[in-house]
């Protein structure tokens, strides 16, 4: 009986450093949604609709449609960008592998202060490529190439390329290559052979990243407010900025919660849509 | 696609992903005290501020406790977890595991504004042991999915070898089982304090004010004007994290840990 | 003229020479089996054959066009892989009309195609089926019908029953031998199991360390294996290297083992040959102690036959009979081996 028990009681602890550490603060930011602004404090106890009353405006549909726009784009982009650079790469010697492996491990730590930073640098007019481009005499009268909404957005790539790169990297190396060979002898033409049966294959897997990274860029803060100019913020800028900056948890929170409950759709659809699959299949 | 071609995309891939930080690092050895490249003169007077000027250091020590603190609550969390679902392979165990898997999936800015209110509530706002329980509790994705690679690659037969020879369920995980899963443990550590780091936003919501992180420090400093010195710290940065992740690859098979061997 | 001709094929991975100097004809609708332990260059050579690797040197006819040249799409080869290779995003009929689809047949021609070649493989019905719900069983048929479906100039097979039970594996055998007789169809076959290579070849081609060490018919092979790694692979367990002296009688370790048969008759001086244990004769030790005596180490039990074990000296020998036959030996006694030397023969050691 009681060797039974230690396990259970062994996983007390990480159940309940999951639920009052993960769960309870999203679960007290919902409550906090429903409060009222306190200039003096953080917040006053009360029940009202009004932060959810302000995000059905103008101002919040404008945030809202330009948070879906660069985060659907970026996400798009990073995946189209990194799918096929991995299967390239992990058909490449051990050595380049682990030099792309520790590349790529080492993006995905590495602060979006300093990526956005580094990129900074690079778009500045006084040392990077409009710098070189001046130099040359490609570019007349060399000016910064940031904020915008491109610098944005590659600042975007940076930083979830690793992310979706190392996704895909276990499926890419482990995945069965007679299935491309079996397609070539039935008389694919190899340059057929990735959109015939490689695409194909790894449709699920292409969807459900281009959603997480699609998730990802909607609660990105550094690269737009660091690359992008004040008409490209997001509404994680605009979220911070209520919430610290003019002191109106409630307000985030609320718009939070917006985004929470936006972001469990899309699981939720994709997990449905997967399930549909295997019931199909 | 011809093999030239395939190369050429990699390669125009990988410059984009490093040229950024030759530009940094070229900054941060120059001499001027604007930011200009290529630099005229090489000095190490960014770097020597970087090492002794308070307003810099406070936020590195800052950071660095914060992480070694969190990688090793992340880490704890996360082989106790393993661990019941090893033994239980059930319901319970499953629970555990996906509740770890959660924090993953949600954009960060949702997390960091329910631990911004969350810690608001509780009275440890600005405090960094908020800081550290926050990050070692979003964080324990990482080392789950590592520790749980770990746990797979254990045959039943060692355990029962060990149960067969005496030992006590606490004396196999002691003797057998952790010693095992050490590399994989001590992986998901070094990512962890990493990532920690590194990370800015729930940094900054749930203890910004009172706590600087090296990040905050950073992008304050790029905010409000900037000097070449946010150029030695962030190459302080992306060498120290790429030193650990070299040592890494050294103890471990970092191929086969991420999945990619196909044996 | 054979429809395939390899000439001096060549294959080296770096350092390691996969393939030397193999030499082979297959004459039309032949059945050929590759046969060898893993690392001997069959699977090399059918992917060299297929198109999906180069050769380093070497000519490949296919009726006398050069085929080196040809790339692997164009090759018309309808291969199963070891893997299977299905494709998992198609359903069984999309699979087998796969190869009619990347050649631009029109959709209800290779439909109706699919769905012959379907019933051929005796799996009418299942065309809507998701590959992955069907059985270990299914799979392979639908994989050898979607290589059939290109009516192939060659088909090759890479182990392909290797993943699958005893039962199964045989009945597959018998399926595809027929299949093939009935289609006339080149074929080229890898496997590591001489058994399987019995079974369904005309030709069994033996390779060892990238060499071709023998080719013949099943029977050939089995019967007379010309060097000791055949005759090793084949279960030839009697091999030794007696003395002969033109007719007198054969001596091996100063044992007079009796007088000489046939071809060996002719030779004199020290020669390794090989008996199949059903060719030993075990007896009780006479009173004199004549003859060549050994101790029995080991005796199975194999159902129909008895297999004993005898050892002389450093010397093992192995003794086969029908159940109902077999001396009654046990371990430890000792026995006068007699080999029927009208059945032993020359090989090369």
């Amino acid at each position: 009986m009681k060797r039974s028990l230690v396990p259970y009681l062994i996983g007390l602890f990480p159940l309940a450093m999951m639920v009052v550490f993960f769960l309870a603060p999203l679960a007290f930011m919902i409550v906090v949604s429903f409060y009222e602004r306190d200039p003096l404090g953080f917040y006053k106890v009360s029940f009202v609709w009004d932060n959810y009353a302000k995000f059905f405006s103008s101002f919040y549909y404008t945030i809202s449609m330009r948070s879906l726009w660069s985060a659907s784009l970026g996400a798009l982009v990073v995946v189209l960008l990194a799918f096929p650079a991995m299967y390239i790469i992990v058909d490449m010697h051990r050595r380049w592998q682990l030099f792309w492996v520790i590349l790529l491990l080492s993006l995905m730590c590495l602060s979006e202060v300093i990526i956005g930073f580094a990129w900074l640098i690079l778009f500045s007019e006084s040392s990077g490529i409009p710098k070189f481009l001046g130099w040359v005499g490609l570019w007349e009268n060399p000016r910064s190439l940031s904020p915008s909404f491109g610098a944005m957005l590659i600042g975007f790539i940076t930083l979830g390329f690793s992310l979706v790169a190392l996704m895909f990297y276990p499926q890419m190396a482990q995945r069965d290559r007679s299935i491309e060979e079996a397609a070539l002898t039935l008389g694919t033409p190899p340059a057929r052979v990735f959109y015939k049966v490689v695409l194909p294959n790894f449709t699920p897997a292409i969807v459900s990243s281009v959603a997480t990274m699609f998730v990802y860029f909607l609660g990105v803060f550094v690269m737009p407010t660091m690359l992008g100019r004040p008409q490209d913020w997001n509404m994680t800028v605009i979220i911070t900025d209520k919430a610290v900056g003019d002191a109106n948890m409630p307000l985030g929170a609320a718009l939070s919660v917006i985004m929470l409950l936006f972001t469990l759709l899309i699981i939720g659809g994709l997990m449905l849509a997967s399930r549909k699959r295997e019931a199909s299949s | 696609m011809s093999a030239f071609l395939k190369r050429l995309f990699v390669t125009a891939i990988a410059v984009g992903l490093i040229l950024p930080f030759l530009i940094v690092a070229g900054v941060s050895i120059s001499a001027e005290s604007n930011i200009s490249f290529p630099p005229k003169e090489f000095s190490a007077r960014w770097y020597t501020e970087l090492l002794t000027q308070k307003d810099w250091l406070i936020p590195i020590r800052n950071s660095l406790v914060i992480a070694a603190f969190a990688g090793l609550l992340s880490v704890t969390i996360a082989l106790a977890a393993n661990y019941v679902l090893w033994r239980l392979k059930s319901g319970f165990g499953k629970l555990v595991f996906a509740l770890g898997v959660g924090p993953f999936m949600l954009p960060p800015i949702i997390i960091a504004m329910g631990a911004s209110v969350f810690w608001a509530e509780m009275g440890w706002y600005g405090r960094a042991e908020a800081t550290v329980i926050s990050h070692g509790v979003f964080f324990v994705t990482l080392p789950l999915v590592i520790i749980a690679r770990g746990f797979a690659a254990l045959s039943d037969d060692v355990i029962e070898a060990s149960r067969t020879m005496g030992a006590t369920p606490w004396q196999t995980f002691a003797k057998v089982i952790f010693p095992l899963v050490l590399p994989y443990i001590i992986t998901g550590y070094a990512l962890v304090a990493i990532i920690s780091v590194n990370e800015y936003l729930i940094s900054y919501m749930v203890s910004g004010f009172a706590v600087e992180t090296l990040p905050i420090r950073i992008f304050n400093n790029v905010r409000y004007g900037y000097t070449p010195v946010v150029a030695s710290a962030a190459m302080g940065f992306a060498i120290l994290t790429i030193g650990v992740l070299l040592l890494l690859s050294m103890i471990t098979d970092l191929l086969k840990l991420l999945g990619a061997s196909r044996d | 003229m054979a429809r395939l001709s390899l000439k001096n094929i060549q294959k080296t991975f770096g350092n390691f020479q996969a393939l030397e100097d193999v030499n082979l004809d297959i004459a039309s609708g032949e059945f050929i089996c590759l046969l060898g332990g893993s690392g001997c260059g069959k699977t090399t050579l059918l992917r060299i054959i297929a198109g999906l690797e180069d050769q380093t040197s070497g000519e490949m006819l296919l009726e006398g066009a050069d085929l080196t040249k040809v790339h692997c799409h164009k090759r018309n080869v309808g291969m199963v892989f070891q893997s299977l290779a299905l494709f998992p995003h198609l359903n069984v009929g999309q699979n087998i009309a796969y190869g009619l689809d990347v050649r631009g047949v029109a959709k209800n021609t290779r439909l109706a195609r699919a769905r012959d070649l379907l019933e051929v493989v005796g799996l009418t019905g299942l065309f809507e089926r998701p590959v992955s719900a069907l059985s270990g069983g299914q799979r392979q048929r639908v994989a050898i019908a979607r290589a059939l479906a290109i009516e192939p100039t060659l088909f090759l097979m890479d182990e392909p029953f290797s993943a699958l039970d005893a039962g199964l594996r045989e009945h597959l055998q018998i399926e595809v031998k027929k299949l093939q007789r009935k289609l006339g169809v080149t074929t080229i076959f890898v496997t590591h199991d001489q058994n399987e290579a019995m079974s369904i070849a005309d030709r069994i081609v033996i390779l060892n360390e990238g060499r071709i060490e023998q080719a013949g018919s099943p029977t050939e092979v089995y019967a007379r294996p010309q060097t000791r790694f055949v005759a090793d692979f084949m279960g030839t367990n009697n091999i030794f290297s007696p003395e002969f002296s033109q007719g007198g009688p054969v001596m091996l370790d100063g044992v007079d083992l009796g007088s000489p048969q046939g071809d060996l008759a002719a030779l004199s001086g020290k020669y390794t040959i090989a008996v199949r244990p059903e060719y030993v004769r075990l007896k009780p030790v006479s009173a004199d102690e004549s003859g060549l005596i050994g101790t029995v180490d080991f005796v199975r039990h194999l159902g129909a036959s008895v297999e004993t074990e005898l050892s002389v000296g450093e010397r093992t020998f192995i003794h086969t009979m029908v159940s109902d036959r077999a001396p009654d030996f046990q371990v430890g006694d000792r026995a006068e081996i007699q080999f029927d030397l009208s059945h032993a023969w020359v090989i090369l050691s």
